[in-house]
């Protein structure tokens, strides 16, 4: 009997070690299938961008075949490719076009157009972000129903792909997506914060009306894009809509305004600081914390007066900001906190005195360095 | 002569029963793990494929990307802090600020922090008023203002998270322990799970083993396994625990654990939820079940998530005497957690939650040490006395080495295939030597550990405990890590 039990702990050891071997050699496997992929991947990649430096056409051809039919890693490589060569000083105007005519001669751009399609949300994210590089340039408007696609990082790489494009008709794709909501507002305007973008925003916010919550919260988006894109071209809109807008659409009018205020002039500045001097006195505590940049960009004695009474302000953050401000306005600055911080005003004088400590720190740490 | 043996005859019936129970437990145990780790793997591929197409760079220089505040308690924290709060102002991520909490060291941790980055006395107003110790002062960079430094009376770890927290100006939190290093994309890879998914509520990543790599001017430059087998073992464990258990348990929506090493939370949620209990031993662990409790309660969305990509370095324990406080302290945390909220058991109002991941670590996370030591011993007994067939026992003994062994494996490979943070031949030899090493000794030891924990189980404030910090470029003495499941073994 002790014999049958010790057959069947014979059985069972040997079973468990053959078990565990298989696990090594599978793992051993995976790993010198892995560093295969590796090395093939750093390959490809050397190969595409030597190729494309050097414009060798027969081998752009090879390559993009490769990728044509290739795996989700070779695609990959290939976007990295395309990304560094964005980047780099050699890639220019002629590199581009014959990318594009390589692209299209090997049957890489048929084949990123067909997988647009593909089941895998994978696939179809690395044709979109593929096809937004020149070499490979697809049309914005058979990416844009992407902003629609049912995986999310399908419809942010859509976004991605249309910000790359960089054209008028990308923007109308982004603005579109905006208004249907596929992915949360920041993350269009993140990406239609940009120079390129200014004239489909403004034709955009001509003709949004102004009737419902879902208009309100699209102008403030784009209104938001304009403040990223800090293009004077914004500021007479902007003007206008701070003066006159619904509350939430002032604030994010506001905003363009100063972020376009320091490369402003003459009637246009003077414009903006009139403006912000009217609005140091609106109910709103955003609008008022808004103001503030625009008048400690203007330096002027009014605008350091109206700094000063801001740090009166009912609003801590106001009184926060606008003393801050003018500890930066240089000994003019530091004069009117001197003042508030030696006035009846508690708070004010709290606030300034704060403010007078902090930078007599700081001053002190830098001497004590020197 | 009669046979000794045939004393113990009567218990036949319970040994019969017992053998049956064991073996059940066991098999249910290994289907369960299978199954997480087979949709870990799932998980994880679909994720390896997807991530080309993740801009994370974008996401860490965009203006329109949520900002972060990183919340570091710290208590006798003076060789590292300095290196720690370096590494996370260079983190790929523009708009951040990092808030120290000096929960009352008696070294010279907030001497060192005034030094290093040149702090000078400031005023803030805190934003939430969470219960804490005193504050008694604060300090930001003359300099660089992303630092704030709160010096308070000491309260320990929750404590100092909950003081940080009322002075967060920022809508999402990252809590991470101060002998930690991360990756420095890791902070933007957490907020695009955010900004792409605005149902979530917290998101962790994944805590690895600093031991063995090398470290210059707060960044890795180098990843090694170490050379120890015991934090080997470790690494191991942290593995199965991450890419075994909590991917699945994220993609189902069912994480009931964040690591404190590392996790991004939303500010308010915390906030509204009471901010992190100073009662418990893990406040990491019972923070999440309240406020899955919390948003439960309210009907409102509670996506609490697990990224295996954004990482987190910390230093291991190297000593065995420091490794079994820490796992003694884990699975009394554990414990308490689900005591505290066993109401929530196969409780509707909690949906799969309840029915689900919260039976599943009553049964296969708290209580298996004590089924795995009983069982062993009432198995031992069974055989010396002749109610346990030899291969019965063998057979009980085989299944629990094949079973952890093959588990492991199976994480090595899902680690190889997304990640490859080690992708040395020799570090996949120091792995395997330490999955096969690990059953003879190391594995029964933890669950002994664990088994008498379970006994120590109250209510106790919580204190940090006294560690020995050397700095990440020597080997680590001690730590306590941040909190994972206990690896699935």
């Amino acid at each position: 009997m002790l014999r049958d039990h010790l057959d069947l702990v014979v059985r069972l050891v040997v079973v468990i070690l053959a078990i565990s071997l298989t696990l090594m050699a599978m793992v051993v496997g995976f790993k010198i299938r892995r560093d295969r992929i590796e090395r093939r991947s750093s390959n490809l990649r050397s190969r595409l961008l030597r190729s494309w430096q050097v414009l060798d056409y027969p081998e752009i051809l090879a390559t993009d075949a490769i990728v044509a039919n290739g795996s989700i890693h070779d695609q990959a490589d290939f976007a990295a490719a395309c990304h560094s060569a964005e980047n780099s000083d050699w890639c220019d105007e002629s590199t581009t076009t014959t990318l594009a005519r390589a692209a299209e001669e090997s049957g890489l751009t048929a084949a990123l157009r067909h997988q647009l399609h593909h089941r895998r949300p994978a696939r179809r994210g690395l044709a979109i972000v593929i096809g937004s590089y020149p070499a490979t340039r697809m049309d914005p408007r058979q990416v844009i129903s992407f902003t629609l696609d049912k995986d999310p990082t399908v419809r942010a790489a859509t976004v991605s792909c249309l910000e790359r494009i960089a054209t008028p008709d990308a923007a109308a794709a982004l603005i579109a997506g905006l208004r249907r909501g596929t992915l949360p507002g920041p993350r269009f305007v993140e990406r239609l914060g940009h120079p390129w973008a200014v004239p489909t925003i403004l034709d955009a916010l001509d003709r949004i009306p102004d009737s419902s919550d879902e208009d309100e919260r699209a102008r403030c988006d784009l209104l938001r894009a304009l403040s990223l894109a800090k293009d004077p071209r914004a500021t007479p809109v902007a003007l206008r809509i701070a003066r006159t807008g619904r509350e939430e659409e002032r604030i994010q009018a506001l905003r363009v305004l100063a972020s376009t205020v320091h490369d402003a002039e003459g009637a246009t500045k003077q414009d903006i600081e009139d403006l912000a001097a009217v609005l140091a006195g609106d109910s709103h505590p955003n609008i008022r914390t808004l103001v503030i940049p625009v008048l400690h960009n203007a330096d002027d004695e009014r605008s350091r007066r109206l700094l000063a009474g801001l740090v009166s302000d009912a609003n801590w953050f106001v009184r926060r900001d606008a003393a801050r401000a003018l500890a930066t306005l240089g000994t003019p600055g530091r004069e009117h906190l001197r003042r508030i911080a030696a006035g009846p005003d508690r708070f004010a004088a709290e606030r300034a005195a704060e403010e007078l400590a902090e930078l007599a720190a700081a001053h002190h740490l830098r001497a004590s360095h020197d | 002569m009669t046979d000794w043996r045939g004393w113990f005859e009567w218990l036949t019936p319970f040994y019969l029963w017992f053998d049956g129970v064991l073996l059940f437990y066991m098999a249910a145990t290994l289907v369960i793990n299978l199954v997480l780790i087979i949709v870990g793997w799932v998980t994880v591929n679909r994720y390896v494929s997807l991530r080309p197409l993740r801009d994370y760079r974008y996401v860490a220089d965009s203006p329109m990307s949520l900002p972060v505040s990183i919340l570091v308690p710290g208590y006798n924290e003076e060789p590292t802090i300095v290196e720690s709060v370096r590494s996370l102002l260079h983190t790929q991520f523009s708009q951040l600020e990092v808030i120290v909490v000096n929960d009352g060291s008696r070294d010279r941790t907030l001497e060192v922090l005034v030094d290093a980055f040149g702090l000078v006395p400031v005023q803030r107003v805190p934003r939430s008023g969470l219960p804490t110790q005193p504050v008694r002062g604060l300090f930001a960079g003359a300099d660089d203002t992303r630092v704030l430094v709160i010096d308070k009376e000491n309260g320990g770890k929750a404590d100092a998270l909950n003081t940080a927290l009322n002075y967060a100006s920022y809508p999402l939190v990252c809590a991470i322990d101060a002998d930690t290093l991360l990756d420095p994309e890791a902070l933007a890879r957490l907020v695009w799970e955010f900004q792409s998914h605005p149902d979530t509520v917290a998101t962790g990543g994944i805590v690895r083993i600093i031991n063995g790599s090398e470290v210059s001017h707060g960044r890795i430059t180098t990843i090694n396994t170490p050379r120890g087998l015991l934090a080997n073992i470790q690494i191991v464990e942290y593995l199965r625990a991450f890419l075994g258990g909590r991917l699945a348990w994220s993609r189902w929506n069912m994480l009931l654990i964040i690591s404190g090493a590392f996790g991004l939370f939303r500010r308010d949620v915390l906030i509204d939820a009471g901010g992190y209990d100073p009662e418990t031993i893990t406040e990491d662990a019972e923070l999440i079940l309240r406020i899955r409790r919390r948003r439960a309660d309210l009907g409102l969305p509670c996506r609490i998530t697990f990224f295996p990509d954004p990482i987190c370095w910390t230093e291991a324990p190297v000593t065995i005497q420091q490794l079994g406080r820490q796992r003694d302290r884990w699975q009394r945390g554990l414990g308490e957690t689900l005591v505290k909220h066993r109401d929530m058991l196969f409780n509707p109002k909690y949906g799969r939650t309840a029915f689900l991941s919260l039976p599943y670590y009553w049964l296969f996370e708290f209580l298996e040490p004590a089924i795995t030591v009983i069982g062993l011993t009432l198995a031992t007994i069974g055989l010396i006395v002749g109610l346990v067939e030899l291969d019965v026992y063998v057979l009980i003994l085989s299944f629990a080495f094949a079973y952890g062994f093959f588990l492991s494996m199976i994480v090595i490979m899902i680690e190889e295939r997304a990640f490859r943070r080690y992708p040395n031949w020799r570090d996949l030899r120091r792995m395997a030597w330490a999955v096969l090493i690990e059953n003879f000794g190391y594995r029964q030891w933890q669950a002994v550990v664990r088994f008498r924990a379970m006994f120590r189980i109250h209510g106790r404030r919580q204190q940090w405990g006294e560690m020995t910090r050397v700095g990440f470029a020597a080997p680590a003495a001690t730590s306590p890590a941040g909190t994972p499941d206990r690896a699935t073994s």
